[in-house]
């Protein structure tokens, strides 16, 4: 809205020239974002104690876990309200892409806050049936994908990291890709939110990443050179990935170790999605499995434990999800936090390569 | 460490307002990480 605002008045005050600029307003998206859910936090944490919409913890978790009970839940909020307020603010609003992100991430929202409701009145730390969120999950998934498939000049080319020639054409199989990216994405957010600030880490670090690929992928002299297909319009995702960082950042100051609040399903479903939906419309899906590794990781232990317990009554892990097994193994919370957060930025690192190495 | 030196370290200071160790770390790893945004916005404002 500022670079509307503000950017023609450039041939009178020759400063205002810097809106044009995307590189400076993504990094003030970020700080704006911070200081909202900074600035925020403290009023609404002492409003959820009021409410008692404290997190019930599962019995079966790590006994360690059991002093969390109470502490306040729908954290989320805060960092959807930042993400939103500070992207409204300064990305180009007349770009469609910026309404799908956020569109796609309010909608994971209602979702994510329907579930955290229900526990919260349910008073059991379950909330809405495994059926009723993935099938409301996929419907939402579905209308982004279809909205997408219908853009003029969007590409059902699939890009493949480190290779630059092989791009296979998905053709009408790409909406369903799409759902499965976005789907698959907010699910292992969700599953990763299990300890203090382990999902809102890697969230900072994958958005940060997107933020680079969104911006050289909407930059025709960057794309380019590095070979990229260009995506016109694609670079004020950046401005929105930038927003989830630094609401993020905001969120960490709070939710650390030992963390006064959660950010709950209204937080992790819909940022997950997010980062689905970027990822779709920067072209760059198959990334996001190497990106957000760390929710990968999360998923697929998960997964194997489930299998494996299924098909053999063996447990694979001491206890799934795989954060888990590192407490039981006698790794404190915070260790087993950083640890992640370390290979997440590596994992990150490693994706970023990937633009030049096709 | 005497007293006077614990308060004048502020990592220690937060700790001894209540702060536990890891918030105290991660508190201060944010302000690094947004000390560094402000330097990178240098590059385009001036």
């Amino acid at each position: 809205m500022l670079y509307l605002l503000l950017y023609p008045l450039h041939t009178e005050f020759a400063a205002l020239n810097v809106f044009r600029y995307l590189s400076f307003r993504l990094i003030y998206a970020a700080i704006t974002a911070f200081l909202i859910a900074f600035v925020l936090a403290p009023p609404l944490i002492r409003r959820l104690q009021a409410i008692k919409m404290g997190q019930h913890i599962r019995e079966d978790g790590p006994s360690s876990h059991l002093s969390k009970e109470g502490t306040p839940t729908m954290g989320g909020i805060l960092i959807l309200f930042a993400v939103v307020l500070s992207t409204v603010l300064w990305a180009d609003i007349t770009n469609q892409y910026v309404w799908l992100a956020l569109g796609a991430m309010l909608g994971y929202g209602v979702i994510g806050f329907l579930d955290d409701y229900r526990k919260f009145t349910g008073s059991k730390s379950k909330g809405l049936t495994a059926w009723q969120k993935i099938v409301a999950q996929g419907l939402l998934a579905l209308a982004i994908g279809l909205f997408f498939y219908s853009l003029p000049g969007f590409s059902t080319k699939l890009s493949v990291p480190f290779f630059k020639n092989f791009m296979p054409d998905l053709g009408l199989l790409y909406i369903p890709f799409a759902v499965l990216v976005i789907v698959g994405s907010s699910n292992a957010v969700n599953l990763t939110d299990g300890l203090d600030g382990l999902a809102v880490g890697p969230i900072m670090i994958a958005s940060l990443a997107y933020t680079i690929v969104a911006y050289v992928v909407g930059n025709k002299i960057v794309s380019d050179y590095l070979l990229i297909p260009h995506i016109e319009g694609a670079g004020e995702l950046a401005v929105f990935t930038a927003a989830i960082f630094g609401a993020s950042l905001g969120f960490l100051w709070f939710n650390t170790y030992p963390a006064s609040v959660f950010m709950g399903d209204v937080g992790s479903l819909p940022l997950g999605a997010a980062l689905g939906t970027v990822a779709v419309v920067s072209k760059h899906e198959l990334l996001l499995l190497l990106v957000g590794g760390v929710f990968v990781i999360e998923a697929i232990s998960v997964i194997f434990q489930v299998a494996s317990f299924k098909s053999r009554g063996k447990r694979i892990f001491l206890m799934a999800p795989i954060h888990h097994h590192f407490e039981m193994k006698g790794w404190e919370e915070p260790k087993v936090v950083v640890r992640l957060w370390i290979i997440a930025i590596l994992l990150a690192l490693l994706s970023l390569s990937t633009l030049k190495l096709r | 460490m005497n007293a006077m030196e614990m308060m004048a370290i502020i990592s220690k200071h937060f700790e001894m307002k209540g702060w536990e160790e890891p918030k105290v770390v991660v508190r201060l790893w944010i302000i690094a990480i947004l000390l560094a945004l402000l330097s990178l916005s240098t590059l385009k404002l001036r």
